[in-house]
């Protein structure tokens, strides 16, 4: 059974890039009413509903959020609660990245940050949906990566925020089975963004394809179909699942496979 | 590992490691010897050589194993065996199950059901079959059932398609196993390592193997076979009782960061652009 969005109301944290972005538009080109949040107010909206326009989906409303603040949160529900009278699906995408540099310069400061950025979001967007709106979204989806399990230079509090993520969303599962909620969580491996630039330098997509490291990235919208499939209704027997958009890539990214390509990558 | 007293005592207690005359296996049953244990070894081909293994033992301070021939597919070898474990014993402490020989898989031609169901009699099924003949044998269950597993199914090593799998289904049957048998006093679980620079590690990958590993990494990323053996003993020490089921997992955090991401951090030091 497959589910109609058209005219349905979809909410996605930090929808005016990136993964955010792909994923407001895979829903935009069923017809929903997509809702993207942003913090920093630098979201070229010119530039965003023409994206919209040019697949055929309904313009977006874009919603400035702060989602560590709950006042913030409130006011995005009630802007939704004007036209829908419940959100389908909600998809949690900020991820705030407090870089690590080394054991001394850890803090519970920056920890606690990256949690209330990056992982409790699930949590507060779905309580605070539940009370405006007298029921919870039929689809809850954690964006996460693969950075609990994977090495990543600096990415600590990442990865803690996104496994501390994937444990609420099984909890979730559970807890939200009898309102007929499915929560799931997509890992992806890097996406080309700004952001991914700015803390890895520029250098690094350059050296990773020279090292067979091609499905190390992985296109937005592969990330957001992916979510779109899992919210389509054919995939309504899964909740509280982790799924990984990441082509395979984690599993050979190893000294094994460079070693059997030694010759053609000159090592 | 002498000056920590164990909580279980295995003075003069039956310890069988099969394919235990050489790398992992071996370094198994020295940690054991070094205890006191009287350790049988099995092995299949008939290369063991027996002096320089006794030697060994007894220099780590234990006795002399018993070293026995055995095929781990060939069930009358196993019962041959616990027939030979009950002469001299009441019951088997700990059963190691470390026979590992499954096909080398070069391309999608080399995927054939019958090399890999012989892959799984060499590599998966023994873990049971061996169980199955201590109760037969010797009355009971060994106290601890212990495996050698590698991290294979979860990363890439090149042609081990067939031997991942097969670890992945002993590692699937040690957790029924422990459901199973801990109300019978027995603990059952799997140690993975990484790999430990071994004969066959260079027959697999060739002499280059060893050196690219050590350049784009360094000393640490091979795991030390006393480390291995160190591993084992603790998990049947007494003092991990409550652990049963479990897959442990032995790298030195290794495989966690064994990727491109940490080549690129350090590319200056590895000449790499």
């Amino acid at each position: 059974m497959r589910n109609d969005y058209k005219g349905k109301a979809v909410l996605i944290t930090g929808g005016t890039k990136g993964l955010g972005l792909a994923t407001g538009l895979a829903f935009g080109r069923a017809g929903a009413h997509v809702y993207l949040t942003n913090k920093w107010g630098s979201a070229d909206e010119g530039e965003l509903l023409q994206a919209f326009t040019d697949i055929g989906a309904p313009a977006p409303t874009i919603l400035e959020a702060d989602v560590s603040r709950d006042e913030d949160t409130k006011a995005v529900m009630a802007k939704i609660k004007e036209d829908h009278d419940s959100i389908e699906v909600f998809v949690s995408n900020v991820c705030v990245v407090q870089v690590a540099e080394g054991i001394d310069s850890f803090s519970k400061r920056a920890l606690f940050k990256s949690l209330e950025y990056s992982a409790w979001p699930l949590v507060a967007y779905t309580k605070q949906i539940h009370k405006v709106f007298g029921s919870y979204p039929k689809y809850l989806i954690g964006m996460s990566s693969d950075g609990p399990d994977h090495f990543y230079g600096g990415y600590e509090y990442v990865a803690v925020a996104k496994s501390i993520m994937e444990v609420f969303g099984r909890y979730l599962a559970k807890r939200l089975a009898p309102e007929g909620t499915r929560v799931n969580m997509v890992r992806t491996r890097n996406v080309i963004t700004e952001s991914a630039l700015a803390v890895h330098t520029e250098e690094y997509p350059a050296f990773f394809s020279k090292y067979g490291g091609d499905s190390h990235f992985i296109d937005a919208q592969e990330v957001g179909d992916t979510i779109f499939a899992l919210c389509s209704g054919l995939m309504d027997a899964m909740s509280g699942q982790v799924v990984s958009v990441d082509k395979g890539g984690p599993f050979e990214d190893n000294l094994f496979r460079l070693y059997r390509n030694r010759e053609k990558y000159g090592m | 590992m002498a000056t920590i007293k164990l909580p279980n005592d295995y003075k003069d207690k039956a310890v069988l490691v099969t394919g235990g005359t050489k790398g992992l296996g071996l370094a198994a049953g020295l940690s054991f010897a070094s205890e006191g244990a009287h350790v049988y070894l099995t092995h299949k081909w008939g290369s063991a050589d027996e002096e320089a293994i006794a030697k060994a033992f007894v220099e780590r301070g234990g006795r002399a194993p018993t070293i026995l021939e055995a095929d781990a597919a060939v069930q009358e070898d196993g019962v041959a065996l616990m027939e030979e474990i009950k002469k001299d014993h009441d019951g088997l402490e700990v059963l190691i199950s470390n026979v590992s020989f499954a096909q080398v898989i070069k391309s999608m031609g080399d995927y054939r059901k019958r090399s890999f169901f012989t892959s799984l009699e060499y590599s998966a099924w023994p873990f049971i079959d061996y169980m199955q003949q201590a109760k037969k044998t010797l009355g009971a269950y060994p106290r601890y059932v212990m495996a050698t597993s590698c991290d294979g199914p979860d990363t890439y090593y090149p042609g081990y398609d067939f031997v991942a799998a097969c670890k992945g289904v002993m590692e699937t049957f040690c957790r029924y196993l422990a459901t199973h048998t801990f109300d019978d006093d027995v603990r059952v679980n799997i140690l993975r390592s990484r790999p430990v620079s071994t004969e066959s590690l260079v027959a697999t990958f060739g002499e280059e193997f060893e050196p690219f590993l050590k350049k784009y990494y360094n000393d640490d990323y091979f795991i030390e076979l006393d480390a291995v053996g160190d591993a084992l003993l603790a998990l049947c020490s007494g003092w991990m009782d409550s652990v049963s089921g479990q897959v442990i997992l032995l790298d030195k955090g290794v495989g966690f960061c064994d990727n491109l991401m940490r080549l690129f951090e350090d590319r200056e030091s590895y000449g790499l652009s």
